[in-house]
Parts: structure tokens; C-alpha cells; sequence
């Protein structure tokens, strides 16, 4: 698996959730997710599905609030873990 | 193909499916594991004059979560035509390299009470890990109370035709989106 950066928002609502926002490279993508996808640093875990001219195509670890499983990120943002 | 009580027991044995706390035996159907209810509640406010609009570019969940209101509670009532959302106790693992999805689908007993658990959104895909999030609804004309530790629903696991492709990053490594496949 690979780590990105995200920022987290907010706490919930689920048991164990947190709703954490990720940078791509069209603007940000919030996702509701449990904690035991991110990491120490706070870096959420994502698939790697391909490259494109430093961009990276990445499925996020559940669907985003814009309905959203995969999108583009800067590459030089991830990191394999 | 859909896993039976046995095949969901070998999940589970192997390292391939995880519920936290486990199923007792009485949990099981033939081809089903049933799930309960856990503490957390979420209460959507009606805000008069308020829209929400998830197709616009820019959508926040954040922007509307402080209409949603957090209960903990052993108990809830779930007023007649009215929404909640609710967890499991279980917590769920299905490793991408599972080869397993499932879907949360409601109980018969409780559906002709006019009570489902949730909104054409049943599936659980491999790879998530979480407690699942019920969408619950009473349809029905009387007020339901709702008791944690519940049997709530069931899942009902299924077998992948293969790994999904995020689950083959060392091959997709370096490759363009178009021609990224594993075996």
C-alpha cells in the first residue's frame, strides 16, 4: 500500500471515524473513514493504480462525500509503505 | 457464489475475513452471519430553508455535519417515518487479498415491521475495514425501539472472480493507468 498526506477535520460520526480531507490535483476530496486506515503521522492509506505525468491514480480506502473511489493526486505526495 | 456458515468460519480461521468482537455460533444462518446493533446513533437536523446539494463541484460533508447530532445510548427510539444512522458492534476487516466482498442486507423479522437498515447502499467492498454504517428507516406506522446488541442485520459474503487492481500495486508500479492490469 502507499501513505498520503490528508488533514483531519473532524472526529465521528461512527465509532472510531474520522472525516479527513486529501489534496488531489483538482481541488480536495473529503472521506469518512476509520482510523485504523491512517497511520501514526496521520497519512491515510491508498492504492496505487498507475501513473501519468506526475500524477497518480489512486482508489481512496472508502467512497468520498462526492461519490468518488478514485482520483488523481500529486505522485510526489505518496509514499510506499 | 456466496459463502455458506462453514466457508464463513474458514474466512475467518484464515486470516481472510475479520469480525471483531466474533460471531457466536447462534450468529449464523446457512449462508449469512448475523451483525448487532452498537451504542452510536447520528441524528440528522431538519434546518429550515436548508439545501444540500452532493452533485455540485466543491460538496463538503463538513459543511452540513453540524446538523448531525451524536447520541450514545443502549437504546433509541426510532419514531414512525424517520431516519437514523447506526453502526454495528462488529468491527470488519476483508483483506484485498481476500478475494471476499459482502453486502449488509436487512432481517425479515424486522423488515415486516416496516424497519430496513439501509439505503441501496449494501455493499462492502473488499478491502474495508470499519464498523458498517446502517442507514436506518422505520416505514412503518408505530414507534420501534432500537436495543444495542440487537441482531440488526446480516452479511452475506461473496467470492471475487479475482484480486482487485489496487491490490496489485507492485505490478501497476511505474505503468499508466490504461496499463495497469495484474494477473
Amino acid at each position: 500500500m502507499h501513505l498520503l498526506k490528508c488533514d483531519v477535520l473532524a472526529t465521528g460520526p461512527g465509532p472510531s471515524e474520522k472525516v479527513v480531507e486529501i489534496l488531489t490535483t483538482t481541488g480536495s476530496e473529503e472521506v469518512v473513514l476509520h482510523s485504523s486506515a491512517l497511520d501514526d503521522q496521520g497519512r491515510v492509506e491508498v492504492g496505487v493504480l498507475g501513473y501519468d505525468q506526475g500524477r497518480a491514480l489512486v482508489e481512496l480506502p472508502r467512497e468520498a462525500s462526492s461519490g468518488r473511489w478514485r482520483v488523481w493526486v500529486p505522485a510526489a505526495a505518496l509514499v510506499a509503505s | 457464489m456466496i459463502l455458506t456458515d462453514r466457508e464463513i468460519q474458514i474466512a475467518i480461521q484464515e486470516g481472510n475475513l475479520t469480525i471483531t468482537p466474533p460471531p457466536g455460533p447462534d450468529a449464523y444462518s446457512s449462508t449469512s452471519v448475523d451483525l448487532t446493533l452498537g451504542r452510536t446513533f447520528a441524528e440528522w437536523q431538519a434546518v429550515q430553508g436548508s439545501l444540500i446539494r452532493p452533485g455540485a463541484p466543491g460538496f463538503k460533508y463538513t459543511n452540513f455535519v453540524r446538523n448531525q447530532t451524536i447520541k450514545e445510548d443502549d437504546t433509541y427510539f426510532l419514531a414512525p417515518r424517520s431516519f437514523v444512522l447506526a453502526w454495528t458492534t462488529e468491527f470488519i476487516a476483508i483483506p484485498l487479498s481476500s478475494r471476499l466482498a459482502a453486502r449488509v442486507e436487512g432481517k425479515s423479522s424486522l423488515a415486516r415491521l416496516g424497519f430496513g437498515v439501509h439505503l441501496t447502499a449494501p455493499t462492502i467492498h473488499c478491502g474495508f475495514k470499519g464498523n458498517i454504517q446502517l442507514e436506518v428507516c422505520n416505514s412503518g406506522p408505530n414507534e420501534i425501539i432500537l436495543d444495542a446488541g440487537m441482531h440488526i442485520c446480516q452479511l452475506i459474503f461473496e467470492q471475487t472472480a479475482g484480486t482487485p487492481e489496487k491490490g496489485y500495486q507492485g505490478f501497476a508500479l511505474g505503468q499508466t493507468p490504461g496499463q495497469a492490469r495484474g494477473g
